[in-house]
Parts: structure tokens; sequence; C-alpha cells
């Protein structure tokens, strides 16, 4: 992937990529959401043992489908709809659009977090087996240089010249099969996968269990969203970002299916429920050196790339909101040199580190899931605004997802089942949560209301609404 | 948090590093965002214009 | 193996990794450097003459007389949007007064975060006229002193090319934005790069726009405004 020069170069270099295309954007594009196979889903295991875990990963599979369904058919179908955001600026209005800005940026904010803290601790682990005292290696400063780098390569707008071999990170994809197949047929493993033996077999909670583990089954898919929505300003093939989509979430399902494999047959459920980084454990439990590395590795570098894209796409967020001065527009400049959202950059990295320095794993992932959750439950209300004021025929759709309104009723009941969820573990949490929403709502329409521009509203190529 | 500063070891000196080298990136950062708010008017930094827009030279000059 | 030698082996990765990545940055970016420089190269034959600087790894900058008129070329990476593929914008700007008019700024599928386009703080909205794209916002700053709105409708045909984005009109000149390029999807999946495939300006295409600028100039110089 280096670059070439202008010239007769180019030409065969661009039709690769074009056969490429969409398998391009399956295998790399997953990259960042890999990071919930390696770390938060197995609190899940807590919850509702292994087998509930499992139940609960293809459930909340079929959650993140309708997603996946919903959201493609809105961003096929105008190059602008980049996202939820922009959509409810354009269906709902300046408050539910407001909301919808914080539900992402305290999703992606919040999932930041736990990647930074899982890299400080992965570091401090590593200490740890190569012969430094147990706890004398702090995970805390390699958590804030996480954020800190990170930070600062976003803010001086690094990726934009700088190519990097993003191949990288499909170690991680890659590091999974591997230790899968080395498992499965006993490769360089000491142990085999004993399922039964690890307690599999049971609900040890029931089925109330099964409910309660949806609230961590998210973690596995939380953020496949943002492969649905990359929206282009011209939009070269309406094909391939459905089909990009879906062979996305294929991935996920299959990632997570091993995932779960592998782990619940090296680790006892009671373990696996509380352990930082189930895939690194599994390894550990091999035996294997190489095995061990390769994990580490791929759980590394998961979750910076992750933090990377929360850290560009909140502060992205961030500006957004106050360009369209639904946040002051003190955080809507533009650094002159770098031509990054340096303001909102800054401000959100002690938020970040804040909670990365917390220590503690699950609280905080469930406070990006509780985010995420209510950006789910946005987009039901949204598609059927959508399909009442735009119907079929009214306007051209690049894709339009099947049997509606099943994919949206199913979601809506999918998200109110995983607010249940979240309630019966993390009551103080979730209310906590809600009350910061309504809070920042009340904040919303007493101070910012009078500058939002209501024209903003009417910006679509689409003809007027069914009904005005 | 300032256990390392006994020197109990070699990764004390990795610890030291990480908070050092991470203060210094988040400081350079605020220095440079409060050094570019100084330099430029609000306007100039919505529109990121680093010199002035040729064809807005007297949009600037009326505010 | 002792922990000593795991040290020094790791140690000594770590400096071999760091240096690595530096001298592949430094190579990059001179890389990254000439290739943009080389951005206006097909176009250079349509001016009579021209004058290209480059700051530093950035874009570079073309001012040069084409027909006889003083045009000013840049190119702008945008990566400041949500949920949106980075794009690069090519600015064609021509240098020729329209004294005593207002700005007067067409954007299309505008998303409020065009921090090229003044448009943001310009404080007048205009309707768009029928048979306008659906999406335009036009905005100004004196609607009293604004171009003739009929008068821009003659081309406002610019705009049946998905790659334009904007239109804009001063009392030092006319512009036109047009997308040059956009990121490649998957590396902005992954790591949020901003990676163009093209390397140039298609010269056709800019020399169609330059036409634009300058037949829409005429237009507007050859009656009062408003």
């Amino acid at each position: 992937m280096v670059d070439t020069t202008a010239g007769g170069a180019q030409a065969p270099k661009i039709n690769l990529v074009k056969v490429l295309g969409p398998i391009h954007v399956w295998a790399l594009g997953v990259g960042i959401v890999l990071v919930g196979e390696f770390m938060g889903w197995n609190f899940s295991v807590e919850k509702g043992g292994t087998l509930g875990s499992l139940i609960a990963c293809w459930i909340i599979g079929l959650l993140y489908t309708c997603v996946a369904m919903l959201d493609s058919e809105v961003t096929s179908t105008v190059a602008a709809a980049g996202g939820q955001y922009t959509q409810a600026k354009h269906t709902t209005g300046p408050l539910m659009a407001f909301n919808v800005g914080l539900y992402l940026v305290l999703a992606y904010t919040m999932l930041e977090a736990a990647d930074i803290f899982v890299f400080g601790d992965l570091i401090r682990i590593a200490a740890e087996a190569t012969g430094a005292e147990a706890g004398t290696v702090d995970a805390r400063p390699f958590v804030l240089l996480a954020v800190s780098v990170l930070a600062f390569l976003n803010y001086r707008g690094v990726f934009m010249t700088l190519t990097v071999n993003f191949l990288i990170t499909a170690i991680a994809f890659v590091s999974i099969i591997v230790l899968f197949i080395a498992y499965q047929f006993g490769i360089g493993t000491g142990e085999t996968l004993q399922h039964a033996e690890l307690g599999m077999g049971e609900l040890p909670y029931g089925w109330m269990g099964v409910l309660a583990a949806f609230q961590f089954a998210t973690w596995y898919y939380l953020g496949i969203e943002g492969t649905c929505q990359a929206a282009e300003e011209v939009r070269s093939c309406g094909r391939s970002l459905p089909l990009g989509t879906m062979t996305g979430m294929i991935t996920l399902l299959i990632a997570a299916a091993l995932t779960w494999y592998v782990c619940s047959g090296a680790l006892p459920w009671e373990y696996l429920g509380t352990a930082l980084a189930p895939l690194y454990d599994a390894s550990l439990m091999s035996g294997s050196t190489a095995l061990i590395v390769l994990l580490w590795v791929g759980t590394v570098f998961s979750a910076l790339a992750s933090a990377n894209g929360c850290i560009n796409d909140a502060a992205r967020a961030w500006f957004s909101m106050g360009r369209d001065r639904y946040l002051p527009e003190f955080f809507a400049a533009v650094h002159p040199v770098y031509r990054t959202p340096f303001r909102a950059i800054i401000f959100l990295i002690p938020i970040a580190a804040a909670f990365g320095f917390l220590g503690l794993l699950a609280p905080v992932v469930t406070f990006s899931i509780l985010s995420g959750l209510l950006g789910y439950t946005f987009m039901p209300i949204n598609m059927f605004r959508f399909r009442n004021k735009w119907p079929l025929g009214s306007i051209k759709r690049g894709y339009v997802h099947p049997l509606h309104p099943l994919p949206a009723i199913t979601l809506m009941a999918l998200c109110v089942a995983t607010y249940v969820a979240v309630y019966l573990g993390f009551g103080t949490q979730l209310l906590a949560m809600m009350v910061f929403y309504v809070v920042a709502s009340a904040w919303f329409v007493l101070f910012r209301y009078k500058y939002v521009r209501r024209g903003d509203q009417f910006t679509m190529s689409w003809p007027r609404p069914k009904g005005y | 948090m300032f256990d390392f500063l006994q020197f109990r070891g070699p990764w004390d000196l990795v610890q030291g590093a990480a908070w050092i080298i991470s203060i210094a990136l988040l400081a350079w950062m605020v220095i440079d965002a409060i050094r570019t708010s100084r330099k430029y008017s609000e306007d100039v930094l919505a529109s990121s214009q680093e010199g002035v827009d040729e064809l807005l030279a007297h949009h600037d000059r009326a505010r | 193996m002792p922990p000593e030698t795991v040290w020094i082996i790791v140690l000594a990765a770590s400096i071999a990794c760091i240096t690595l990545l530096v001298a592949m940055h430094r190579r990059n970016r001179a890389a990254v450097q000439r290739r943009r420089s080389a951005l206006f190269e097909p176009a250079y034959d349509l001016f009579e003459s021209y004058r290209v600087s480059q700051d530093g790894i950035d874009y570079p900058v073309l001012d040069g007389r084409y027909r006889g008129n003083h045009f000013h070329l840049d190119a702008i990476v945008d990566t400041l949007t949500f949920r949106r593929i980075p794009v690069l914008w090519l600015r064609v700007s021509l240098l020729a007064s329209l004294p005593g008019t207002a700005t007067l700024d067409i954007l299309v599928r505008s998303q409020n975060t065009e921090f090229y386009s003044p448009g943001n703080s310009l404080p007048h909205v205009l309707p768009p006229r029928p048979g306008w794209p659906a999406d335009a916002v036009v905005r100004t700053d004196d609607p009293d002193h604004a171009p003739n709105l009929t008068a821009i409708e003659r081309h406002m045909v610019v705009f049946a090319r998905p790659q334009t984005k904007e239109l804009l009109v001063t009392a030092k000149g006319v512009r036109i934005v047009h997308m040059l390029d956009q990121a490649r999807r998957a590396e902005y999946l992954v790591l949020r790069q901003a990676e163009f495939e093209q390397g140039a300006v298609d010269k056709e295409i800019l020399r169609d726009l330059m036409d634009r600028t300058i037949a829409l100039h005429q237009d507007l110089s050859g009656k009062a405004s408003a």
C-alpha cells in the first residue's frame, strides 16, 4: 500500500482496488469493531452463564442486523445523510438531533475510555509477565500515554497525510482465527477446549440471566453502524454499500461465535465473567508463548485502532454540533494549519482519560452501551418517519430493506429488552444517564435553541415530505 | 501514583517516561490551541483561512 | 530466558521500530510532498503564465492567467465531516472585480461543516428559485446589493455535475468549488485516513470550470446588480 506517483503507474493499481472494493470494506472495515471481541462481551457470562451469553450473542446479533438494514437504507438514499445525527436534523428536529449527537459523542468517548484502559492494563500485564514485581507497575501512565499520543496524531491531522498499512489491524482478526484453529485442532496448546466441564450447559440464572446478558452482548457489535454510515459526498455506486455492511455483519457474527467458543472452552465461566481480556486469557491457558504474544498484539492493536476512530468521530460530532450552534460556537473552530477540529479534540480528552483512569471496565462499558442503545432506539422511530414522509417511490433509494416494519419493530423490542437488562444490573447508572440527558436537553432548550437556524432542517434534495 | 520515584526496577523508568511523554504532548496541544486562538480571530478560525481569502478581503475589514 | 535478556531484546526492538517508523514517516512526507506538487501539472499549458507555490506538504496553489483573466487555484482536504468520507475540494477563483456587489454564496449538500465556504457567516438566506437544486442554500450578507438571481440562473447548470459544491460571487470575483476526489473507503473506515487515489486535476474539467466563472463574471458585470 505504498503511494504511487501521478502518471502511468496508477492504472493497474486502480483496477485491483476496484476488484477488491467490497471485500476491502468488509474485511477491514470491521477492524475497529473487532475490539469488542477482545474485551467487554464476557461480562455477559457473569450475568447469564456461558450458554446464556451465547443466546444473548445471537439475539443481539439480530438487533444489529436490523440496525445495519435500517441504516443502509437511509444512508444509501442520500449522500448527505451521513449518520444518525444528520438524519435526526432532517427528519425530526434540533432537540432530537442534539440528543443523538450527545449519544454518539458519549458512546464513542466511553468506548475510547474502555480501549485505553484495556491498553494500559495489557502493558501492565506484559510488564508483570516479563519480570516486574506484581503491584509495582501502574497502568495509568500508559492509559494517559495512549490517549495523548492518539489525540496528538488527530490534532495534527497526521492521518491526512500518513499512509499506514492498515493490514496491521487485520492481525486482530487473524489472531482470533489462529487461536480457534490452535485450540480446535490441538496445535501448540496444552489443554483442549472443555466446554462441558467448564459449565457450559447450564443457565445459572435461568432465562432472567439470559436477558441480563443482553446488555454486554451488545459489546461484540458496538460500532458496526459506523461501517454502514460512512457516506460519500457523491455516491459512487449504490450497490456495494449494503453488500459491504451485510458481509461485515456476517464477519462479526462469525468472530463473535468463534470468540465465545474458544473462551468458554478454555476458561471457567465464573472467571470468564469478570476477566479483563478474555481472548488473551484464553491464550494464556494454552501455554504457547507464540499464541500468547499474538493475542496480546491483536488485543493491543484493535484497542488502539478503535480508540483512534473514537477520538476522530467524537471530536467531529462535537464540532458538527458547534457548527450547527447546538453547542457554543467555540467548538466550531478549525485549526488553520492542521485543518482539524482542535478545540473539540482537546475538550474530549479529559473525559476519556478520567473514565479510563477509573480502573473499572464494566461501568464504563455500560455507559457506552447505554448511549449507543439510545441511538439505536431512535433508529426505528426515524425509519417510520422516513417511510411515512417519503414513501417508496417518492425518492430514489439506493437500497430498500425488506419486510418493513418488521425490522424496525424487532429493533425497538430488542432495545427495550436491553434497557431492562441494564436496569437489572446497573439500575443506578441507567437512572444517572437518563437524568443526564434530561438535564442536557433542558439546557439545550433554555440556552441554545435561540441560536439554532430552523432553515437548516430542509437542506436536502428530497421533495417536500408527504403532508407538507 | 508516584511510586516509581523509588526506582525499583526498569519498569519504573518506563512508567516515568510514559507520564512525561503524555504530559508533554497534552501541554503542547493546549499551548498550541491557546496560541492559535490568540493569533487568529474567531471568524478566521471558523473558516480556517490561514491567510486572507482573496475573494473576501473586504469582508474581514467590515468586522 | 532470563528477564534481563528479554528486556534487552524488547528495548532493542522498540528502538529499532521507532527509528524505522521515523525514517518511513520522513520518506513518506517527502513522497507526499512530491506527489501533491504535481496536482496542477496536466493543466499547466492552459495558462498563458502561471506560478505554483507549495507550503510544506500542503497541496500547491496556482496563480495564473487564463484567457487574460487572473485565476487562483487551490485544493483543500476536508476531513471535518462526521460520518462522511474525506473529500478533496478544488477551488477555482477568478479574481476580477464586480464593484458594488454583495457576497452571494450558493452551497449544495450543506452539512454546516463547510469551513472553506464563507456561507456560514452570511446572515441572510434567500429562497432558491424553482428549477434550482432543492438542497441549495443561498446566502448573502446584503439582499439589496446581491447579484441578480435571474442573471445567475443561466449559470446554475454548473450544479448539474454532482461534484460541484459551491458557487461564490463577491465584489472581488467569482469562485466555483468542485470535488476533485474522495478518499478511499477502506482506509477511512479502519484508521480514519484520508487517502486519495487521483494525483492530478483533469485538464478539461478545469478548463470548463474556468470558462464558466468567466462567463458568469461577464454576465454579472454587464448588468447592474439587484
